[in-house]
């Protein structure tokens, strides 16, 4: 295929730019999964999971020649995707907040909350119970599996607190849950 | 395992087991990728910004703030305004009732032909033989010096052609408490003097309280409790009175 270069770009940028793009291509092959389904667990709703990740990519483009291997690629990644999250969330929020709202109003579309298909659906909705900070380390290491220290590493911060966060998330979604199964208990009464 | 902490499990192994993309989202957004990354796809509309309302806010008011701190710096649009420059200006720098009769322009035309600060020289002489005086009665030469830099009359930076702003009533009465508080009753009065010449005067009851008190406090106890009558009299439910009550003795 023909390629049109510019009389600026010299033959070095060039194999500097394709070097970078094959790295680049490398890392989203690998990574697109963690990335999309930490989107989506971040709290973006499923319409633009697709949108925020491409997203991600795209700053990952920018990024990724300042990556210096001092935590793990997916934990870098997973930063990225955090700030990317917020931007959305940031512009995003009055929509966001009303269609919440009807969801609640609605009783999430009328499906049976603990079938299988739905679970997913029903989980993503009690991590919104979640602050941030809490949420993010919820969704590394109880969904992504990471340790404690792993976590810490990846998001910079202490390996005491992200245990704390950890054991602090987990009781509010257990408390999330346990309001679920009374409200649920409730309807099935009424 | 409780029920809730068993459901919760639940819950997560069907998040694991559905939550992932379907099968070609691999191949559908890396196109999409490239072609942002060369600059050939707008950006999605939430990478555009929009309305920063919190930004928004936080600027507002810092500009708001700014904007009244620079007019209440100059005392824009009113000759009464208040000025942070003048703040500690000296009550003796209030001219006389005669002389504030004088026209602005007449003032300004003074303080221009003035070799120096006369009026700021004229303090601090004031300032330094009071200054003399206490050192002589405490026999202390240093404590002399350090009274008369914590005077008033002694603050004064900002003299001449400004000369004409005064500080505002609440500038005044809060300087005579603060002078109170720190047992320098004869600053107190002299703040309180200057609080006298102010057009406004809203702040009459604690201004007369104050007074009360510095003169009890610096052994005019006679005058003292005839301010303090004279207090209760216009003011009968003061809310001061514990202040006078503390300095001046029972009558």
């Amino acid at each position: 295929m023909l390629r049109l270069v510019s009389s600026a770009e010299t033959p070095e940028m060039s194999s500097d730019a394709t070097a970078a793009n094959e790295r680049l291509e490398a890392v989203y092959r690998e990574h697109f999964d963690f990335v999309w389904r930490s989107v989506r667990r971040l709290g973006v709703p499923e319409a633009a999971v697709d949108d925020v990740t491409q997203e991600v990519f795209v700053v990952v483009a920018r990024r990724l020649h300042t990556f210096e291997g001092r935590s793990s690629l997916k934990t870098w990644l997973f930063g990225l995707a955090m700030r990317v999250v917020r931007l959305y969330r940031r512009t995003t929020w009055r929509f966001e907040r009303k269609r919440r709202a009807a969801q609640v109003a609605i009783g999430d579309d009328g499906h049976d909350p603990w079938n299988q298909a739905d679970a997913a659906r029903v989980l993503l909705h009690l991590l919104d119970c979640l602050p941030d900070h809490e949420r993010a380390v919820y969704v590394l290491g109880e969904l992504e599996g990471m340790t404690t220290a792993e976590v810490a590493e990846g998001l910079q911060i202490n390996p005491n607190t992200a245990y704390s966060r950890l054991r602090s998330a987990r009781k509010r979604m257990q408390q999330a849950v346990a309001r679920r199964l009374a409200a649920d208990a409730r309807e099935g009464g009424a | 395992m409780s029920n809730e902490a068993r459901r919760l499990e639940e819950l997560i192994a069907a998040e694991r087991a559905v939550g992932r993309p379907d099968g070609d989202a691999v191949e559908r957004i890396w196109p999409r990728v490239q072609a942002r990354v060369r600059g050939e796809l707008p950006p999605p509309p939430f990478t555009r910004g929009g309305l920063r309302v919190v930004p928004a806010v936080v600027v507002a008011v810092v500009l708001a703030l700014g904007a009244g701190a620079v007019g209440y710096a100059f005392g824009v649009g009113s000759e009464d305004a208040p000025s942070v420059i003048t703040v500690a200006t000296p009550p003796e720098e209030v001219p006389a009732p005669a002389a504030a009769t004088r026209s602005h322009a007449e003032e300004r035309r003074d303080a221009a032909d003035a070799p120096s600060t006369p009026s700021n020289d004229a303090v601090g002489r004031d300032a330094v033989d009071a200054a003399r005086a206490t050192s002589r009665r405490d026999g202390n030469p240093t404590t002399g010096r350090r009274a008369a830099a914590k005077r008033p009359a002694a603050k004064a930076k900002h003299t001449g052609a400004r000369a004409e702003d005064t500080p505002s009533e609440l500038e005044l009465v809060r300087n005579a408490r603060a002078a109170l508080a720190r047992g320098q009753h004869r600053d107190a009065l002299d703040w309180i003097a200057r609080w006298r010449e102010h057009s406004g005067r809203m702040l009459d009851e604690e201004a007369r309280a104050i007074e009360a008190a510095g003169l009890c406090a610096s052994g005019r106890t006679h005058a003292g409790l005839e301010a303090a009558a004279a207090l209760r009299s216009a003011h009968p439910h003061s809310a001061h009175e514990r202040l006078v009550q503390k300095h001046c003795p029972a009558q």
